[in-house]
């Protein structure tokens, strides 16, 4: 889409959709993309002002993208990258961002840059097949927490900025996956099946105090703390459709935030806490919304 | 279960087939063939549904198709010899090995050979950006094989948002239906971009040329393939997704009358590998490729396919197939993942006259073989075979699918 068309799209961009909530309330929605094609893991950048999300751009690759919220542009990051980029993630001080490069046959490596892309580190891919994912910063930028399957089972790491220094985090049966730290830094969600299925759980920053926080037979993924770090996003498939939900910290008080026949899936946090950035497939066209949490 | 060889003709039940081919292989334990009650390392760790058959419960991940299990029916004990892709595919669409030489015809090849080229339209189309392959090389069986070549299949891509192109005609950059407008158009751009091939190259592409002439300067073909006709609901149904589009206009070529139709969800197997299309062949991120990406588009896609030929009548008519080249292996790998598996896999059955509703056959606790008579591919050539009306004599004539016989249980 051109830029021109973008800005007059903004007010279309701006009205307000509605998601439906239990008990007659309603979420507002505010849509953000128009061009439908598949997206993935939106988040932050730059402050506030700029997005950053995985595209579909074509059946040959994922890229990195940009998303300026002043007139709605969207740009690939990387412009001349023509390898799969997936699972972009950025510090919270906006000073680094990190993702997943494809490196060729079903393996890739983690590529650490500053905002001005100027590379800081590098973890390059494991042995054989194997694949990266879940990147997170540290809220002191010290350390980037993945998740990487080895012996069966998918564990937690965390390595410093450099790529170095590799520390495993968990080591249970099953997958780990999608740690996200609190903003404190003294606890790290994630999604687990170590007892069965994909549920929730918190645990301290070196990894001990495991504490589970969903029990439910279907998928709960993709966990995120709020900015306060009093709550915790999460997508859930407990009603046979990915949605999403909100919960304290501690598991208490869920809130079932999206209700609509298509997906709901990749919430994230917007700086000031009061609404969630998400991908909705609505009409079979996948695109970036806000949705504005319940007071 | 029984298999019998077939003597006699049957009745024309398929006008049409649709051949849904999931390449890369996928899972059966995730998708359609659950084993909730066996250990972690088998199971993995996906919930299941309840689905509209009852007592059938499929993973979570397909909703609504688990909500259609009475439009189709699933035999869950489907089972071939060859372990990886291209010959697997092989397999999978002819029914035999790649070796010994001659490679033998795809099913649609075959179909092709035995309803003639009479209409405006080809008999055999493929819906891909190009030749089925891996990182290695192609399928062999992806065409006519022992057959004349005129029985190979018709190479169509259909993007995200509806366009369709000619991979064939790759060549003539720039050149589709809906910017070719008059015959001298299109014998000026043939004739100048041929100057210079040998005659063998020449009289190679000449079929294809002579196909893509008829179906460019017919109105009633380009029509075929024009989606911009369709609602925007319609297109919505179906999802913003090359498989998703290309399921409508496979729905599209099924109303104008082609007789077989290759509905490929992806030109090349491999999940995740740079230039490559992504396929089902999940040997890492099995689970989150599945729930995130393929699931999603597949449910999604197949699910409105089989509502609109239903809706139209078309099932009636016309026989719909979705299958890998095999399944995947029941224990988890190294990578929390899981590698191929051609023992045990499963395939969906749905129209010409196929009782739906059903599960035929049923793999033992760990998924790892059928616990009934195993469905080989060659039973699937010959199934499809004797619906669309070729019966053993017509499969004699032209010296296919010898050995066949048919899934009797489906019929």
């Amino acid at each position: 889409m051109s830029y021109c068309s973008r800005r007059f799209l903004i007010p279309i961009a701006l009205c307000l959709l509605f998601v439906g909530f239990p008990r007659g309330t309603v979420a507002q929605t505010q849509q953000l993309t128009d061009d439908g094609t598949m997206k993935f893991t939106p988040t932050f950048f730059r402050n506030d002002n700029e997005l950053a999300f995985v595209q579909f751009v074509k059946p040959t690759l994922f890229q990195i993208m940009s998303l300026k919220l002043d007139d709605l542009s969207v740009r690939p990051l990387h412009k001349d990258e023509s390898n799969h980029e997936l699972d972009v993630a950025i510090s919270p001080d906006g000073a680094y961002y990190a993702y997943i490069k494809c490196q060729g046959t079903l393996t890739g490596s983690i590529e650490i840059l500053a905002a001005n892309q100027n590379r800081i580190g590098t973890v390059p891919p494991g042995k054989g097949f194997g694949f990266y994912r879940s990147l997170a910063f540290a809220p002191d930028n010290s350390r980037l927490l993945y998740a990487y399957p080895e012996e069966v089972h998918q564990q937690l790491f965390s390595v410093g900025l450099k790529g170095g220094n590799r520390q495993q985090l968990t080591n249970s049966s099953g997958i780990n996956n999608w740690p996200c730290f609190s903003p404190d830094g003294s606890l790290i969600v994630f999604g687990s099946t170590r007892d069965g299925n994909y549920e929730i759980y918190t645990m301290q920053a070196d990894g001990t105090g495991v504490r589970r926080l969903t029990n439910n037979p279907t998928m709960d993924m993709r966990p995120r703390f709020s900015p306060d770090g009093q709550r915790i996003s999460f997508t859930s498939n407990r009603d046979e459709n990915y949605e999403i939900y909100v919960m304290n910290s501690d598991g208490s008080n869920l809130q079932q935030i999206t209700n609509h026949p298509e997906r709901d899936d990749y919430a994230t946090w917007h700086p000031n806490g009061k609404q969630l950035l998400m991908v909705s497939e609505r009409s079979g066209n996948h695109d970036l919304y806000f949705v504005e949490l319940p007071r | 279960m029984s298999a019998s060889p077939t003597q006699a003709a049957r009745p024309i039940r398929a006008k049409s087939v649709v051949f849904v081919f999931l390449w890369g292989g996928p899972s059966h334990l995730d998708t359609f063939d659950p084993k909730p009650d066996a250990p972690a390392e088998y199971r993995g760790p996906l919930g299941t549904i309840q689905t509209r058959t009852p007592g059938i419960r499929y993973s979570e991940l397909i909703p609504l198709l688990a909500q259609r299990s009475h439009l189709f029916t699933l035999i869950r004990s489907n089972q071939q010899t060859a372990a990886g892709h291209p010959d697997g595919g092989t397999v999978a669409l002819t029914g035999f090995e790649e070796r010994p030489l001659p490679v033998k015809p795809n099913f649609g090849s075959i179909i092709a050979a035995h309803r003639g080229h009479g209409g405006q339209l080809p008999p055999f189309v493929s819906l891909t950006s190009g030749m089925l392959a891996d990182s290695a090389r192609i399928i062999e069986g992806y065409g006519a094989g022992t057959l004349p070549l005129a029985n190979d299949p018709f190479l169509v891509s259909c993007s995200d948002r509806g366009q369709v192109n000619l991979p064939s005609l790759r060549l003539l950059e720039g050149l589709s239906p809906d910017r070719l407008d008059d015959r001298k158009t299109f014998l000026n751009r043939l004739e100048t971009d041929l100057r210079g091939w040998d005659t063998a190259g020449v009289a190679a592409w000449n079929k294809t040329y002579e196909t893509a002439y008829r179906l460019l300067t017919s109105p009633e073909a380009r029509q075929a393939f024009d989606l911009t006709s369709e609602s925007r609901e319609t297109r919505e149904r179906y999802g913003r997704t090359t498989f998703g589009q290309s399921a409508l206009l496979t729905r599209r070529l099924v109303e104008a009358g082609v007789p077989y139709i290759q509905l490929n969800y992806s030109r090349h197997p491999e999940a995740i590998t740079a230039g490559y299309e992504l396929g089902w062949d999940t040997h890492i991120m099995n689970f989150e490729l599945l729930q995130d990406q393929h699931c999603p588009i597949f449910d999604r896609a197949f699910s409105a396919l089989l509502d609109d030929l239903y809706a139209r009548g078309l099932t009636e008519d016309t026989l719909v197939i979705a299958m890998g080249e095999f399944g995947r292996t029941p224990k988890i790998n190294n990578r929390a993942s899981r590698d191929h598996w051609p023992r045990c896999y499963f395939s969906i059955w749905a129209g010409a006259g196929i009782e739906p509703g059903r599960v035929i056959g049923a793999s033992d606790r760990l998924g790892q073989d059928p616990l009934s008579d195993p469905i080989t591919p060659l039973m699937v050539g010959t199934t499809i075979a004797e619906l669309t009306g070729m019966d053993a004599q017509a499969r004699a004539n032209l010296n296919v699918l010898d050995g066949g016989t048919v899934i009797d249980e489906l019929l």
